[in-house]
């Protein structure tokens, strides 16, 4: 990143895998840290309310426990690296399991949030810039700033009592009716995709109207930022010569849109779309208990709120590897696909 | 889970809705839906699991020797009569009951799996511990005597009337040994496995579990007592209860278990759904830490007792959930006694009686609760009645780990715990508060309720305990009666606020369910009609 | 990450004295009506934070039964919740909940961030290196996510909130802090100091840290919006302020309860949520634009 560290794409390219890997190395520790190191008495989550010594004792040191913490921190890098997450408290079961369940359900729910918000934000800054200080840019802008202070919870709270519960348009919490649970067999995991692979068009269409929802409130918080920083990009663009020049040779809007200002700001698009994208996975946590959406957030609350600290520090891992990687891809191409910018 | 016996789900499910328009929301005939809350759900093996939820499910997975009915009485389950004397109880099994494994259910398997019970020694083993029996003494008080005949010698700590109501807990379920052998990992008797898969002879089979969102349930076919009416049950995780409620409204699902008091209360007057209150014959409890010096002054417990706007409380939070009551036993029970007079909201008697405590000024405590309604309501609501009294209380909430932890370790000023009864008399409601043999920190008793609030009540632990024994039904409801009388006497440490009930909202639809205080309700005469 | 701006003319007012710098501001202000109008509702809501004892009509916690979840009404204008508490008056004993978040964690972060960010920047070289690898880092944590699973940890609770927020929040700060020290660094005035040989501690703190202070206290308000959202998360999710607090997160979850029958109890807080997070937002676009006439409004 610093500007007086010159030096070739190479070794900009080599220094930013560098970071991404000591990143990476300290979301481990801090998550061991988070982990081990606390209050929180996951023996006794475990062995219930009336268990007696012996049989906590016992528990405490097959959870290993008992063993010195630096020894604790070498064993669970190596079960990381044996993709070993622990034994989750609260489902009996062990976390990778649970998280082939849940990470699916989290990524549909925010690529479909991704989607949703580039098709109506894209636009809407393109709009706002091409009539900019007009009542369109004022209306992109309110709707931005009140995307960028929206509790999203209490929004995803007021639409599905909006639309679900009044207008009954929309399908409601979970992912399909209860009446076609467990019908498709889950190859990705992702219920819009594996209905269609099992030709299942009216679970595919009862998902749908499932997951439009949570989906849309969800997208809100990501278009505001999307509308915001589309119209930046264009007006920069608009503000340079080449515009100025296109336009005083008659050129009309939609050419310049189509031939000058596209394909300048998608390189840019694509960056903020890494961005915009980890943003919806840390949104989703709160987004899915108001949903009662089966993936990573509400897998993670429910962890937190009867202290399974494995769950917990498991989600935190997932959603900060996706979130790091994101950044870091988001950075690379930022770095080397944009001509104009040499160094961030 | 497999992907195998999804697509058998799938086909069959699809072979049986075929018929009706997949687009209707309403559940199909043959399929119960249940919604509530699956996130205590955490094992499936019926000597470890102990939440209400699947209690209820294992209900079905697994026979007892004995049944029981929400109304209390005892009826043959695996057990086709049994003979109580004074030394033991010896049980007929029936002959044509067999595992879902194929394999008949024979003596062996029962002496297997009561032993397995107390080996392994997790919660539910203290279902069989006041009763005297322990891991080291198990295995010589059960006997075999051939096939289909079984014998349990008693302790003589417990009344073999009374034994059996244990042995209709969801504890003392009977296992294929052979199945959970063969899953044995390390010698833990299969707990590993049997957490989330299924080894009994009940009605129904464990077809699938997602923890925190969905439990899938199939009918045997070939169940010794016929085939259950119902193909299959699904109980759904719904933790929201506005949005089960919805759910059932709207017909997604059949039984909304785990809702609000309001969201119960909206279905009163409903044509299309009956709510069920059911007595737990337990009881919303405050816990009162005799390691406080203040809290040790029986004066101050009282002055407590009387901060607390019980009938607000009971209309504006429990709503169906609770019913005041301070004696340990519900006032329905044979031998319960009335309510003490004076123990009512009386903020200025309270008051007062904290003055000649010497504490006009009040104090500061901590009330900890788990993060659960209507529990963390209940908290709040005692914290604001205290606060009206000069008591400077602060709530807080954890999840269950942390609480109970705290409570087994005796690291809290006030605690809002909640018991249930695990038979319909004075004894099954009330031992838990009326029992504490060894208060010393040293003993660490910490499975014992009393003991966790440090109230050391040896005169009523000899009652208790004389009662327990007491083979005569006359006699022993003398006693009954002393115990609660003893218990008020003694100004309570664990001072039940609420009887506590659990309603549950039904679609008209459904049939034949009847909801269980000991939560093991059987599916299997349930039907649904269209 | 291109927030560095050369020397711009807010710095050499704020040297002909702060409360003409302050003046000043405010007349900018005042031609930004969406701004004022933020700076307003901040203003309201510390005043309704200061005298919350004068202005709430009933105390915070003061439950009265019989009176649960009334709809709005000439005697409780936002209604009363599950224990009969009056909605208007927990909003504003609320306020003193959700100002003292903020403000605890921009004092813990602001100072924190911009004492990386000179350091790094002044020093350049090695330490810049060293420091800015390190905010990067934390910069690439997801800060919500970790502040829950901090919260959880170190056990809920408002102090744990405010910690739990604060380790993620300074790395924008320190990134902004090192970009306005790398310009200052190369004036005038301070080489000037430095030739009548100022420490470096005290070129530092009385030479480049004020000159930075202005932009970082924009970047400081626009995260307060981010402060109050995530603060109001943790308290939905029961990991911030513990009841009775009136926390207006705390309020929403208690109120989905009662969504289908009695929606102002969950309402009513999530609009003082978005308007205090809104505010926060158009205060500091416009400070923003005030401060920085170059930046397009972005």
């Amino acid at each position: 990143m610093s500007s007086d560290t010159l030096g070739g794409p190479a070794r900009a390219f080599a220094g930013r895998v560098l970071q991404f890997a000591i990143s990476i190395f300290a979301l481990i520790a801090v998550t061991f840290t988070i982990g081990r190191l606390l209050p929180t008495d996951p023996v006794g989550a475990i062995v219930g309310e009336l268990a007696s010594p012996e049989a906590y004792a016992a528990m405490r040191e097959r959870l290993g426990l008992d063993q010195p913490v630096i020894w604790q921190f070498v064993s669970y890098l190596r079960d990381l690296v044996h993709g070993d997450l622990g034994f989750a408290a609260m489902t009996g079961r062990p976390v990778l399991d649970d998280l082939k369940i849940a990470f699916p359900a989290t990524l549909e729910l925010a690529t479909l949030a991704i989607i949703i918000s580039f098709i109506l934000g894209v636009p809407l800054g393109l709009a706002a810039a091409f009539n900019r200080d007009t009542w369109i840019d004022h209306i992109a802008r309110i709707i931005s700033l009140v995307g960028h202070s929206i509790p999203v919870f209490w929004f995803g709270i007021v639409g599905l009592v909006v639309f679900y519960a009044w207008l009954q348009i929309a399908g409601g919490p979970g992912r399909v009716d209860v009446f076609y649970e467990g019908l498709v067999p889950p190859v990705t995991g992702m219920i819009l995709i594996d209905s269609l692979l099992a030709g299942e068009t009216a679970i595919f269409w009862n998902a749908v109207s499932h997951i439009i929802l949570p989906a849309s409130m969800l997208a809100y918080a990501a278009m505001a930022y999307i509308t915001r920083m589309t119209r930046a990009f264009t007006l920069e663009q608009l503000n340079q010569d080449y515009v100025v020049a296109a336009r005083a040779k008659g050129a009309g809007q939609a050419r310049i849109l189509m031939h000058h200002i596209l394909p300048n700001i998608t390189v840019q698009l694509v960056t903020i779309l890494a961005i915009s994208y980890g943003g919806l996975l840390e949104g989703a946590v709160v987004t899915e208990i108001v949903f009662s959406w089966p993936g990573l957030g509400q897998y993670m609350t429910s962890a937190l709120l009867i202290g399974d600290m494995n769950a917990v520090v498991a989600c935190t891992m997932v959603i900060g590897l996706m979130f790091m990687t994101l950044n870091f891809l988001s950075d690379i191409a930022y770095a080397f696909l944009d001509p104009r910018t040499g160094e961030g | 889970m497999t992907c195998i016996s999804v697509r058998g789900f799938a086909t069959a499910c699809l072979l049986s809705t075929a018929l009706s328009s997949p687009l209707l929301a309403e559940t199909p005939a043959d399929t119960l839906v249940y919604g509530t809350s699956l996130a205590q759900v955490v094992s499936l093996d019926p000597h470890q699991g102990q939440e209400a939820t699947s209690l209820e499910i294992m209900a079905n997975m697994y026979d007892r020797l004995v049944g029981s009915e929400p109304d209390g009485t005892l009826s043959p389950q695996l057990a086709d009569s049994w003979e109580v004397t004074p030394e033991s109880i010896t049980f007929k099994l029936r002959e044509n009951a067999t595992f879902a494994s194929g394999r008949p259910v024979t003596a062996e398997d029962v002496v297997w799996s009561l032993t397995r019970l107390m080996t392994l020694d997790q919660a539910p083993s203290s279902k069989l511990k006041p009763a005297g029996y322990t891991a080291e003494n198990i295995a010589s008080m059960l006997h075999a005597e051939d096939a289909h005949t079984f014998r349990l010698d008693l302790t003589g700590d417990i009344a073999g009337d009374l034994m059996l109501y244990r042995l209709s807990e969801v504890a003392a379920s009977i296992i294929d040994r052979e199945e959970v052998e063969a899953h044995d990992a390390n010698g833990d008797q299969g707990n590993e496995w049997l957490r989330t898969n299924g080894a009994g002879s009940g009605p129904f089979t464990l077809n699938r579990w997602d923890p925190n969102n969905i439990v899938l349930m199939d009918a045997r076919d070939d169940y010794w007592n016929g085939a259950p009416k119902l193909e299959r049950v699904v109980m759904r995780h719904v933790p929201e209860s506005q949005v089960e409620r919805l759910m059932l409204e709207r017909g997604d699902i059949d039984i909304a278990g785990a809702l609000s008091a309001g969201d119960t209360t909206y279905f009163k007057d409903s044509d299309a759904v009956t709510v069920q209150s059911i007595p737990t014959g337990g009881f919303y409890v405050l816990a009162l830490n005799q390691e406080r010096p203040e809290l040790a002054d029986p004066k101050v417990r009282e002055a407590l007792f009387k901060a607390i706007d019980y009938q607000g409380i009971e209309t504006a939070i429990l709503g169906p959930y609770g019913r005041t009551r301070h004696v340990p036993v519900p006032v329905d029970y044979d031998h319960a006694i009335p309510d003490p007079e004076g123990w009512n909201y009386d903020p200025q008697a309270a008051r007062k009686l904290l003055e000649e405590a010497g504490y006009s000024d009040g104090f500061s405590v901590t009330i900890k609760t788990i993060a659960q309604t209507p529990r963390v309501e209940l908290a709040t609501a005692v914290q604001a009645g205290l606060a009206e009294i000069g008591v400077r209380a602060q709530v807080i909430q954890g999840s269950g780990a942390d609480i109970i932890s705290a409570h087994r370790g005796r690291d809290f000023d006030i605690l809002i715990p909640q018991t249930g009864a695990y038979m319909p008399n004075v004894m099954g409601a009330m031992e838990q508060f009326s029992s504490n043999p060894d208060n010393s920190r040293e003993a660490n008793n910490a499975g014992n309720f009393v003991w966790r609030s440090a109230w050391d009540i040896p005169e009523l632990t000899q009652i208790t305990a004389a009662a327990l024994k007491e083979n005569d039904p006359e006699k022993r409801g003398v006693l009954f009666e002393d115990m609660q009388r003893k218990f008020i006497e003694d100004v309570p440490a664990v001072y039940p606020m609420f009887e506590r009930f659990l309603p549950i909202a039904i679609s008209n639809r459904v049939e034949g369910y009847k909801g269980h205080p000991q939560n093991v309700v059987r599916l299997e005469n349930v039907t649904k009609t269209d | 990450m291109q927030d560095t701006f050369p020397l711009k003319t807010p710095t050499q007012t704020r040297m002909s004295g702060a409360g003409m710098a302050l003046r000043r501001f405010y007349s900018d202000l005042r031609r930004e009506p969406l701004g004022h109008a933020g700076f307003i509702v901040i203003m309201i809501l510390i005043l309704a934070a200061v005298f919350a004892p004068l202005l709430a009509p009933y105390p915070a916690a003061r439950q009265s039964l019989g009176e649960a979840l009334q709809s709005p009404s000439a005697q409780h204008w936002l209604g009363t919740d599950e224990f009969g508490r009056d909605i208007l008056s927990r909003l504003i004993w609320g306020a003193q909940i959700t100002m003292r978040t903020v403000l605890s964690v921009s004092a813990i972060v602001g100072p924190v961030g911009l004492m990386i960010g000179i350091t790094a920047g002044y020093f350049g070289g090695r330490t810049d290196a060293i420091l800015m690898r390190f905010t990067d880092v934390v910069l690439s944590f997801p800060s919500l996510v970790l502040a829950l699973a901090f919260a959880a940890a170190l056990g809920a609770g408002l102090n744990t909130a405010i910690i739990a927020i604060s380790l993620t929040a300074w790395p924008p700060i320190a990134r902004l802090a090192r970009a306005e020290a790398l310009v200052v660094r190369n004036t005038d005035y301070v080489a000037a100091a430095r030739i009548y040989g100022a420490s470096h501690l005290r070129l530092l703190l009385l030479y480049i840290a004020p000159m930075c202070v202005p932009s970082v206290v924009v970047r400081l308000t626009l995260n307060m919006a981010t402060i109050t959202l995530t603060a109001a998360s943790l308290g939905f999710l029961g990991l911030g302020a513990q009841p009775p607090m009136p926390e207006w997160g705390a309020m929403i979850s208690a109120g989905r309860r009662f969504m289908l029958d009695q929606w102002w109890v969950a309402v009513m807080p999530g609009f003082a949520i978005l308007i205090t997070s809104l505010a926060f937002n158009v205060l500091g676009d416009a400070m923003r634009d005030i401060l920085d006439p170059r930046h397009t409004r972005g």
